[in-house]
This record gives structure tokens, C-alpha cells and sequence, in this order.
């Protein structure tokens, strides 16, 4: 008998359940996180608790569904909250981090706190590496050391907490065979 | 599933902390008081003000505003109509080098002159 169009596999509609849903915790995350600045009077500074959950997909369900996540995320909240300017910082920020962390975790040399590590270093890069293109100047650098220790903790304190939630997860995703 | 932190975070967070600290002591080192105030706007030169008159400079330009303040040889912004007011978040400048940056209005404002002017990063 062969397959209808109503009778798709059942892991379709898991994946793509499990990816919408996430795409909303990473923009609820980002909206927290506009609503409330954890900046500590540093402009730039912030902890990234969106990337909590590309983290989480990344391990969970795989690279494809992370890229995918954090796609969404930055293209709704552009739309939403941050504006066209923001949205060039979102996705500078989040295409570099997103490659690195990817690489990094492709090494096998790191658990998710260094993967985490590296995206938050990486983040802020891409982010100033707009910020010196939108106003042509290369002295915005001067904050590169301090955006450096700002990402190795927000890093951090994102690892932990992810590797402390994939720990919870059950063992398996949902047929996702973690492509 | 591998432990929360391996050998290879522990080194790569190090060597990252370590670089961090190094390149600001970096920047920081050799900076002295500086003479003169340098504004660009979009990457060119909007203006010079002499850091050792105390003045109140406005800048108005495609409807944004900043109002930068000098005063007993130092800098701060003390208005800007950003929505997110992170130029006036930055606090005072004095040495040669430092700068105080606005990015919705492309503005950059650095301490120039005086000694020592190199700057290990631009």
C-alpha cells in the first residue's frame, strides 16, 4: 500500500513542532532580554539567553534545526522589536556565532560551556564588526576587550544552564535522527 | 554526553580572559591627558574643540541630536535623542585614545593630541 498525503511520518510534524516551538522560546528569550537589559551600565554587554535555546537545539536536534531556530528568531524579532539596525546586529552577531559554535562543537575537543564560550565571544565580534561598518570608524574596537570578558561570562553561565537542561532532556529528540 | 567543563574549555575560556585583559591594559598603557577633541560623523571629520576650554557642543544633523559637554579637560555626553542613550552611558574620557561613540547617529567622539598617540588596535 502506498503512503497518502494525509498519512505523513509522524516525525515530520514532531520536527517541525519541536522548531516552532523553539523559535518562540528564542524570541520570548530575546524580548526578556530587551525588556530587560542585563548590560550593568556597559553598552553591548548582554547574556544571550536566546542562544540558551540554539544551544539546546543544536545538541538536541541538530546543526540544520539550530540554524533554522536561530533564523527565525532574529528575522521575527527585527520585524518586532529591534528594527532594521538591530536586526543587522542580530544577524551579524548570530550567522558568526552560530558558524563558530558549529565548528567548535564539530572539533569534539569542547563541551557545550566552551561551545557556549565561543559563541558569546563570537556574537559580540560580528556585532561590532557591523557597528564599525554602520559608522566608519575603526575606534569602536577599543571596546572589543571588554565585549571579550562580557562573552566569556555570558558564555558561561549560557553553557551551564544548557548543559544543565540537556542533562533533563530525555535521551532521545523526537524522531529527529539529529540531522 | 560529555562533562560541563573539559581540559580544552578551561584553556580556550584562560587564553580568552587572558587576551581580553592584555588588550585593554594594552590600550590603556601609554595614554596620556590628551589636547583636543575630534568629532566624525559617519566616518569624516564633523569638527575640533580644545579640551582645556570648557564648552557645551551641540550636534544637530539629520534630526538627531547629541550634546557633548567639556570640561575641566574632560568629556561626556550629556544629551542624545537615541532611543537607547548607550553614547551617554560611557561616562567621562580624558585620555588620548578614548572615545565615546553614538551608533544610531554614527558619531564618534576621541580625545587626540597630547603625548604618546598610538593605539595598538586602530
Amino acid at each position: 500500500m502506498t503512503r497518502s498525503h494525509n498519512n505523513r511520518p509522524a516525525g515530520d510534524v514532531n520536527r517541525l513542532t519541536a522548531v516552532a516551538l523553539m523559535a518562540a522560546l528564542a524570541l520570548i528569550f530575546s524580548y526578556i532580554e530587551i525588556l530587560i537589559p542585563f548590560n550593568f551600565g556597559i553598552p553591548g554587554v548582554k547574556l544571550g539567553v536566546a542562544n540558551l535555546v540554539v544551544i539546546v537545539a543544536l545538541y538536541y536536534l541538530g546543526p540544520r534545526y539550530a540554524f533554522v531556530i536561530n533564523m527565525i528568531r532574529v528575522a521575527v524579532a527585527g520585524l518586532l522589536f529591534t528594527g532594521l539596525f538591530g536586526f543587522c546586529y542580530s544577524m551579524a552577531g548570530a550567522l558568526l556565532s552560530f558558524a563558530v559554535m558549529y565548528l567548535i562543537k564539530k572539533t569534539g575537543l569542547f563541551s557545550v560551556t566552551g561551545v557556549s564560550v565561543c559563541g558569546g565571544v563570537f556574537h559580540n565580534l560580528g556585532q561590532i564588526l557591523v557597528a564599525a561598518v554602520l559608522i566608519s570608524s575603526l575606534k569602536i574596537f577599543a571596546y572589543f576587550p571588554v565585549l571579550i570578558i562580557s562573552g566569556v561570562i555570558s558564555g558561561t553561565i549560557i553553557g551551564i544552564v544548557s548543559y544543565l537542561i540537556l542533562q533533563r532532556l530525555p535521551k532521545r529528540a523526537p524522531e529527529s535522527s539529529g540531522r | 554526553m560529555t562533562p560541563m567543563f573539559r581540559k580544552a574549555d578551561i584553556i580556550l575560556i584562560a587564553v580568552l580572559i587572558i587576551a581580553g585583559f592584555v588588550m585593554s591594559f594594552t590600550l590603556a598603557a601609554g595614554r596620556s591627558d590628551g589636547t583636543t577633541v575630534t568629532v566624525t560623523r559617519d566616518g569624516r571629520l564633523y569638527g575640533t574643540y580644545d579640551l582645556a576650554k570648557d564648552q557645551t557642543v551641540e550636534i544637530r544633523e539629520d534630526g538627531g541630536v547629541n550634546i557633548f559637554e567639556i570640561k575641566d579637560g574632560t568629556v561626556r555626553m550629556i544629551e542624545a535623542d537615541c532611543h537607547n542613550k548607550d553614547c551617554m552611558q560611557q561616562g567621562v574620557i580624558s585620555k588620548t585614545g578614548q572615545t565615546i561613540v553614538c551608533l544610531p547617529h554614527k558619531l564618534v567622539i576621541e580625545i587626540t593630541g597630547g603625548e604618546q598617540e598610538y593605539d595598538t588596535i586602530t
